[in-house]
């Protein structure tokens, strides 16, 4: 199996080919079919394989860089992208992922990255994966209700947000919204922090809080949030770069396998019907959280078992879900 | 919402002990130094070798080859999924 090993010189190690593509692959079909860039995945799998933290977070934001070149394309297409909104953002996600980057620096000189970002990890996985399971359960007509009673009061902060009237005030255009530059700039540097020091893209914090508070229509707000991932990963990319640590070629392969599980994720949205898949994946963030526990507790090979099962088992179910509906739709 | 809040705020406190759980883990080196003799292709020996070196260099070049092969790959996948009658952007969402 030596074959499918290739050295890494960043990370100064050989590693499994197959593993990186695996774990992008998974990431791919995850992040195509349930809308999210599952980068809260790659970094802890990373650091479970080997990879120390802070090559882990660096690593995983080169690849979201390349990744939402990929989803941004067929975004703008559709007219999704506020490009005005992006770049407003991203000015102020710039400086949140240097702050954040440098926060894990320090860490790291201190020998504490690895074990506090793998308890925030534990926490936020298992919090998704919590509120997902009680996504799952809750009664639809409870969640109809609930949803009901959320969006009024949150289209009613989107509306005090917009009257807060601190110059330079903006036009976005694509969204018809007027707000604050000042409300963007802190929207953008809060999640910047957050992506620089977790090492993840913050869509899934972005796309709400476009939303919710800057009150942008949410086919742009997706839209837009996958330009600001564009924009600060490719500077929370260049700036781990510049402190040695990003592994370009592990970023690469990952980048790979991405785009090809993105395919058949997105394909399989058409076939797959009902809300059952949602409570896997709640299961596997919990695993996942579980697999970073046995890391922290020195159990790296089973915890690389656990989370990398775990991803493989959904990504197949979503793939066995597509095959069977090709064959049933062709025959 | 209420639900969520006090979650949150469990978890902001958890995270102080963390930082005391946490520990003194494996101090790493910041200047880290690749060895070039073990890469076993040009391009990995290049890029140890940049690292070493020229590190603008190299991080200019890790920007750029991942915007070459997402271009690409947007472009391939988006053909390839064409040619098996897939458009993204007509597909319904069906939950």
């Amino acid at each position: 199996m030596d074959f499918f090993h290739i050295y890494l010189p960043i990370a100064g190690m050989e590693f499994n080919i197959l593993i990186l593509l695996a774990i992008g692959f998974c990431l791919g079909v995850m992040g195509g079919f349930f809308g999210m860039g599952g980068g809260w995945i790659v970094t802890p799998a990373l650091n479970i394989f080997g990879f120390n933290m802070a090559l882990a977070i660096g690593t995983d934001l080169l690849h979201i860089y390349g990744k939402s070149i990929v989803a941004v394309k067929k975004h703008a297409k559709l007219g999704n992208v506020d490009v005005a909104l992006g770049l407003l953002v991203s000015l102020g996600m710039m400086v949140g992922v240097e702050l954040g980057a440098r926060i894990v620096m320090f860490l790291s000189a201190k020998g504490l990255a690895g074990p506090i970002i793998r308890y925030i990890y534990m926490g936020l996985l298992c919090f998704l994966g919590l509120y997902i399971l009680y996504d799952y359960f809750s009664a639809t007509k409870k969640r109809e209700a609930v949803k009901v009673e959320t969006k009024t009061t949150k289209a009613g902060l989107a509306a005090k947000i917009q009257h807060i009237n601190i110059p330079p005030m903006i036009y976005l255009k694509a969204s018809d919204v007027k707000v604050s530059f000042w409300v963007l700039a802190i929207i953008g540097v809060l999640i910047g922090i957050m992506a620089g020091f977790m090492g993840v893209g913050g869509g899934f914090a972005l796309v709400p809080a476009f939303i919710y508070v800057v009150g942008v229509p949410t086919a742009v707000a997706v839209g837009s949030s996958l330009l600001c991932c564009i924009i600060s990963g490719a500077y929370g990319g260049f700036s781990y770069s510049m402190k040695g640590r990003v592994e370009v070629v592990a970023a690469m392969i990952l980048l790979l396998g991405a785009c090809i599980g993105a395919q058949i994720g997105a394909s399989a949205i058409k076939y797959v019907r009902g809300y059952g898949i949602r409570l896997l994946y709640g299961i596997m963030l919990l695993l996942a959280a579980f697999s970073v526990f046995l890391r922290q507790m020195e159990m790296a090979k089973i915890a690389g078992i656990v989370v990398l099962g775990a991803a493989l088992a959904i990504s197949g179910i979503i793939t066995l879900f597509l095959i069977k509906g090709l064959i049933t739709e062709r025959a | 919402m209420k639900r969520f809040s006090v979650v949150w705020a469990v978890m902001c406190w958890l995270f102080y002990p963390v930082v005391l759980l946490g520990g003194e883990g494996g101090k790493e080196p910041l200047h880290h130094i690749a060895d070039v003799s073990k890469a076993t292709n040009f391009f990995t020996r290049w890029l140890a070798q940049t690292y070493n070196e020229q590190r603008l260099i190299h991080s200019i070049a890790g920007i750029a080859f991942m915007t070459v092969m997402g271009v690409l790959l947007a472009y391939l996948t988006e053909w390839l999924m064409g040619l098996l009658g897939y458009k993204a952007e007509r597909m319904e969402h069906k939950e």
